[in-house]
């Protein structure tokens, strides 16, 4: 043991030093960016009235993309929020991707419908669409029910066959804030540039939901859930704003995601993958790089996405461990964009970063914990230093954790309780505490997993808003990745 | 320094903005919760403006006393959430509001302030009250583009020939969302911008001529037919394909018959908005000439050539038949078109 410490974990101890201060110096740059982006969208937003510009004939029309597989128990309330939404040219795109529940049944009696023989492009190839439905009540949502073929085939069935200049890729589970289509339009009306545009994604775990909408946005009270809701907001508030900035982001949420159709159909659709929402970021960047026309990925803070998170360690478990595999394939996928001038500021600043401050960190980290405990069993720590370095660790963590619960209680405030945000700080404080080695555990499992060579998506369970769990239920589709 | 003091003096620092991070928190969340503890009295206002606008008992005075508690920004804010619902001696009694307890006052000045937040919020005041002010027109011009955009929505909200002029500048504005409130005000002003336009067509850029084209879609104004068939013959595709749309939507009597002449258009995107026009326009004598367009090699030209057969009656569904039989493109389309028919037949008689 003394010899591997001195031969191999020993010379690495100030490597890892060198990273953790890298790592500080480099959320501070992205905090500020984001606090900046932050300022200048709420002055921007403050007195608009969206429905003003965005009622206009001019407006761009959109399809939304909703796949849906085993989604019974979420999927009417989910399609009545969507049939709600605020935005005056839209159609709704359901892919019934082979369910062998009654998730086609739930929708036929829910909204009348009846199959349609349109006319549409197979522009991407795709398993086979068995039919195709309008609703009697709402002729703007059309269900296209087909073969089993994953999240992937059935977006891009759900491409084929969607007649709109954008498309909102959505999780059938995911709730979506009434106006957030309006407010999430904005970068595309603002630039011909902007290739696709993500928002916020929120734990939905203590709110209440009704008629598919949310009746109050409550935070959760339960540790796990709650601890989530601190790093989503971390998330969302704080990384995904701050690379507005500084390069652009590389991850738009498969929750909730807006595209300009054409391109997506140029680079053809989504490959089947576990990553399938960040791999269709950087090869949309990554095309436009190599055909030398410009695109940009925005952040739009403002529109909401609420969803459920795991509330059981053995879930959420899989679901970071998926993550995690999901990031590890499209770096390696795209692992020519690394450092390369080529694919300017994606290849020299984005994809770097992304790679050595999120990739590599829970492998840096557990190589930073064996080197404290061996340093100290061996003599060559002191056990005093140990637990002040774990200190300083948790501390930043918490530090980084209550700088976007700031940058929330100075935004947009939509956990409404007192109680429910004083809540949020002790999450976040008990979140270094074990929950975080645990994600760095599950995250390094992933690694591995994706070095040996898995690749499915794994089991999720969906339980429903307001129900009980259901333990054996099928896999159903789900994707919020929390990077940066 | 040791390690140890180091470690110590970077747990110090991290703590002590933990705290003053927290302290930040604790402070907000109070003052928050503070004024939760005045929304009910904010309803009362709420319902007190609403009163006045609606012509009844409650006087400027009244609202004013029962507003003192609160923060001026409220009272604004209210009455922005108003300001679109309201119209006629509502809405003059709104505005009269506004005036005074001096929210117009405040925005009239709050337009030349040299901070891009400030403009840009009181021209949203001075829009939503319908506010005419000289202030308003160097915002055509500001450095910011919300602010430029902003313009724009003030624009239709007190239209005149100078912002009418300066409306059409910016449709030249490389900021997309100054354009797009361009052409979005030209659209809610309606026909009193289609003569300034129509000389804008003249002298303008590729670029503005294709936005001047894309609101005469909108508008469907007639007058602007002469203009689209000169148009129809520019050297570029895109606005030439815009020019057939501007045709299909003026309902000219001579439209129709310029649009099948525009299908022999080399580009297919003309030969499409072409097509689109027929349909729009259900010119069934177009119909021998749409007819060859199912073979074409682009989809969507063949989709757009079986959707307008499809629109031109008996004539349209006869070639749709004729075209049918055999497996080559143009009888898939046909056979695809037809069946779209016979759905929505079975959907009728069921």
């Amino acid at each position: 043991m003394n010899y591997f410490y001195n031969t191999i974990l020993a010379p690495v101890k100030f490597l890892v030093l060198a990273y953790f201060v890298a790592l500080g110096l480099f959320y501070l740059v992205l905090y500020s960016s984001a606090a900046l982006d932050m300022r200048h969208y709420l002055r921007e937003v403050r007195a608009e009235k969206y429905h003003e510009i965005l009622s206009s004939e001019i407006a761009p029309t959109i399809s939304m993309l909703v796949p849906a597989h085993n989604e019974e128990a979420t999927i009417k309330e989910s399609i009545n929020a969507l049939l709600t939404m605020a935005y005056p040219q839209l159609e709704i795109v359901v892919v019934d991707d082979g369910s062998t529940d009654a998730t086609l049944a739930t929708l036929s009696s829910t909204f009348d419908l009846h199959p349609i023989r349109p006319i549409y492009d197979r522009q991407i190839d795709t398993k086979e669409v068995r039919a195709i439905y309008r609703s009697r009540q709402f002729p703007k949502l059309i269900i296209v029910s087909k073969a089993k073929g994953g999240k992937a085939d059935s977006l891009n069935a759900g491409l084929n066959i969607a007649s709109s200049e954008l498309v909102c890729a959505i999780d059938a589970d995911t709730i979506l804030d009434p106006d957030g289509l309006r407010r999430l339009v904005r970068p595309f009306i603002r630039s011909r540039d902007v290739v696709g545009a993500g928002a916020t994604i929120r734990v939905a775990n203590g709110c209440t939901v009704m008629q598919g909408r949310l009746a109050s946005e409550r935070g959760p009270h339960r540790a796990l859930a709650g601890i989530q809701a601190v790093e989503y907001l971390r998330a969302f508030l704080f990384g995904r704003p701050g690379w507005n900035r500084l390069g652009g982001n590389l991850l738009i949420s498969g929750a909730f995601g807006l595209f300009r159709r054409q391109n997506l159909l140029d680079t053809n659709g989504y490959i089947r993958t576990v990553g399938e929402d960040m791999e269709l970021v950087v090869r949309l960047r990554r095309d436009a790089y190599e055909k030398g026309k410009p695109a940009r990925i925005e952040f739009v803070p403002d529109p909401v996405a609420w969803t459920e998170t795991p509330t059981k360690f053995r879930e959420l478990g899989r679901q970071r461990e998926r993550w995690q595999r999901g990031f590890s394939d499209t770096m390696w996928r795209h692992r020519r964009v690394m450092l390369n001038p080529k694919y300017g500021v994606l290849g020299m600043v984005v994809f770097p970063a992304f790679v050595l401050f999120e990739w590599m960190a829970p492998i840096v980290e557990v190589v930073g914990i064996l080197i404290v405990v061996l340093g100290v069993i061996l003599g060559d720590l002191s056990p005093l230093f140990a637990v002040l370095f774990f200190c300083l660790a948790c501390g930043l963590g918490i530090l980084l954790s209550m700088l976007a619960l700031l940058l929330e209680e100075l935004s947009f405030r939509r956990y409404g309780r007192v109680l429910d945000r004083a809540l949020l700080v002790v999450w976040a404080a008990l979140e270094n505490l074990g929950y975080r080695q645990l994600t760095v555990w599950w995250r390094l499992r992933g690694i591995v997993s994706y070095i040996r060579g898995k690749r499915s998506w794994g089991k999720m369970t969906r339980k429903g808003f307001n129900s009980v769990d259901e333990d054996d239920a099928d896999e159903a589709y789900g994707s919020v990745q929390l990077v940066a | 320094m040791t390690a140890v003091e180091l470690v110590v003096l970077a747990l110090i620092v991290i703590g002590s903005v933990i705290a003053l991070v927290l302290l930040v928190i604790i402070t907000n969340g109070l003052i928050e919760s503070h004024r939760d503890r005045l929304e009910p009295s904010l309803v009362d206002v709420r319902e007190a403006i609403l009163t006045a606008v609606s012509g009844e008992e409650s006087t400027a005075a009244e609202i004013i006393g029962k507003a003192s508690g609160f923060s001026k920004r409220y009272i604004v804010d209210v009455m922005l959430d108003l300001a679109p619902s309201v119209e006629g001696t509502s809405r003059a009694i709104l505005v009269s509001l506004a005036e005074r307890i001096g929210v117009v006052r405040r925005a009239r000045k709050g337009v030349r302030s040299r901070r891009w937040s400030t403009r840009l919020y009181s021209a949203r005041v001075l829009t939503a009250f319908g506010v005419d002010s000289e202030d308003c027109y160097p915002l055509f011009s500001d450095k910011s583009p919300e602010v430029r955009a902003q313009a724009a929505a003030w624009a239709v909200a007190c239209t005149s020939a100078k912002a009418i002029e300066l409306l059409i500048v910016l449709l030249d504005d490389s900021a997309g969302q100054c354009s797009f409130a361009a052409q979005d005000a030209f659209i809610r002003i309606g026909l009193r911008g289609t003569e300034p336009l129509m000389d804008a067509l003249t002298t303008a850029n590729e670029d503005v001529v294709r936005r001047i084209l894309e609101i005469a879609v909108a508008t469907s104004d007639d007058r602007f037919y002469a203009q689209a068939l000169s148009l129809s013959a520019d050297p570029s595709p895109a606005t030439r394909a815009l020019a057939a749309s501007v045709l299909a939507c003026s309902g000219h009597p001579s439209a129709g018959g310029d649009l099948v002449a525009l299908l022999g258009d080399p580009s297919d995107d003309v030969v499409l908005a072409a097509a689109s026009g027929l349909q729009k326009l259900s010119y069934w004598p177009g119909a021998a000439s749409v007819e060859p367009l199912l073979d074409h090699e682009w989809w969507e030209l063949r989709k757009q050539a079986g959707l307008t057969l499809l629109a031109l009656g008996a004539p349209g569904e006869i070639l749709l038949r004729v075209n049918s039989p055999g497996d080559g493109p143009a009888a898939e389309m046909a056979v695809q078109a037809l069946e779209l028919r016979s759905a929505t037949a079975e959907r009728e008689a069921a």
